[in-house]
């Protein structure tokens, strides 16, 4: 324990303060932790490129970000890593799955484990909220929350969470509708006045001091609170910090809830390239 | 040449307009300052009431134009008018009634932006300048043919 001590302190004192990179940084980072998970319940099952192990890590701690944003050494359990693997089918000719391959099938599976049970989760909220759809508002609402799920399901978000963002999006075209009875001029109504409520997004990294641009316009340093963001609309943000990997991440900021996280997990940069 | 078909020629060349503009001048990215306890800074306070005068400005610019042309091609009515000065014609009107409903954008955006508590008023990455500079363009090109209509209407001769 002293000895770990003191290497740390030896390490510090003897290498320039970078932000971000101080005695809180894991000498093993979490994606790489989650990428031997993930490796252990693929094994036996399916053939994963190295690319696609890591695209699973990321994809599987931005769900755990998403789930406990205040945690700040997300983990990923056994368990998880086999649920993201279970979604996979093998490669083109039972070969390797790459990266690119491995985030559509695991999106794909996620939009259709919200699809399932869209149409219930709408008639329970309806219910719920004391609203009667009519038919043509039922399935004008069905089909933005079907555009909003695989919008979601991109950002790296995980089931549960769409779900929850879903019900808050019904739940608050219910509330703007101002009527029990709600038909599709109603909603198209209520939906405007939804869509243009800017919504606040508070941006974090771990570790935290990374440099967020979107559209190439810095707008700070992370934890940045409570930003307004346009709802309805998919945002693509660069986090860029000495000693980590650039990291872009796509986010679509859905119009409910009015406060919304997004958590990056930056990766340290591979030293052993040149 | 028909009125109708110059109406419709105006009409597409006002629509292929404000799509062009409008696709050219879109921000990519509308970068919102939160406001503190509702509070703008000196800078941002000075920023939208320059927006919101010249706003006033430019229609009522524009609109004057438009009612002086319109008095002058009464009292003066030309002998001859060609279709291109009639084209030109409807398109200012369509022009200004397209300025008009910018202008109503810009301040629907400011209270929109204001009752949330946030402003975005950086050049390329505000939609409140978005509008205006829409406005701008519209009022401009209004103008510009408003006053070819002038010219055409001054130099030609004039009915008995």
């Amino acid at each position: 324990m002293k000895g770990k001590t003191v290497v740390v302190l030896l390490a510090l004192a003897s290498s320039q303060s970078v932000r971000g990179q101080g005695p809180g940084t894991p000498s093993s980072s979490s994606v790489t932790k989650a990428e031997q998970a993930v490796d252990k319940a693929a094994a036996g099952k399916i053939t994963l490129s190295d690319a696609a192990k890591n695209t699973l890590a990321v994809e599987a701690l931005r769900q755990q970000a998403a789930r406990q944003p205040s945690i700040s050494d997300p983990q990923v359990s056994t368990g998880e890593a086999e649920q993201l693997i279970s979604a996979l089918k093998s490669g083109q000719a039972g070969g390797q799955i790459q990266a690119d391959e491995a985030q559509s099938q695991v999106t794909d599976a996620k939009v259709r484990a919200v699809a399932s049970t869209l149409m219930t989760e709408i008639d329970r909220s309806a219910r719920g909220s004391n609203v009667n759809l009519d038919p043509n508002a039922r399935s004008a609402m069905a089909a933005d929350l079907q555009h909003q799920t695989e919008e979601l399901a991109k950002s790296g978000l995980p089931v549960d969470t769409i779900k929850k963002f879903n019900n808050d999006y019904t739940v608050a075209i219910y509330s703007a509708s101002k009527s029990t009875l709600i038909d599709r001029s109603r909603y198209e109504q209520a939906k405007a006045d939804v869509f243009n409520r800017l919504v606040r997004l508070t941006i974090t990294s771990e570790p935290p001091g990374a440099e967020v641009q979107v559209a190439a316009t810095r707008i700070g340093t992370t934890e940045i609170l409570r930003k307004p963001f346009e709802s309805g609309t998919m945002y693509q943000f660069l986090f860029t910090l000495a000693g980590f990997k650039t990291t872009t991440r796509d986010f679509y900021v859905s119009p409910a809830p009015v406060e919304q996280t997004l958590k990056e997990i930056l990766q340290p940069e591979d030293k052993s390239k040149p | 040449m028909a009125t109708v078909a110059q109406i419709a020629i105006a009409l597409i060349l006002v629509a292929g307009f404000s799509v062009a503009v409008s696709r050219w001048r879109e921000p990519d990215f509308v970068n919102y300052q939160e406001l503190n306890g509702g509070d703008l800074s000196e800078a941002q306070e000075q920023t939208l009431t320059m927006a919101k005068e010249l706003n006033s400005y430019l229609i009522s610019t524009t609109t004057l134009i438009f009612g002086a042309l319109g008095w002058y091609l009464t009292q003066y009515r030309a002998a001859v008018r060609p279709g291109v000065t009639r084209v030109a014609f409807f398109t200012a009107i369509g022009l200004m009634s397209v300025a008009a409903w910018y202008a109503y954008q810009t301040y629907a955006q400011i209270v929109s932006e204001l009752a949330q508590d946030a402003l975005a008023v950086t050049p390329g990455q505000s939609r409140i300048l978005y509008y205006f500079e829409l406005e701008s363009a519209a009022c401009g090109a209004g103008a510009l043919l408003m006053l070819m209509v002038f010219a055409d209407a001054v130099t030609r001769k004039r009915k008995d």
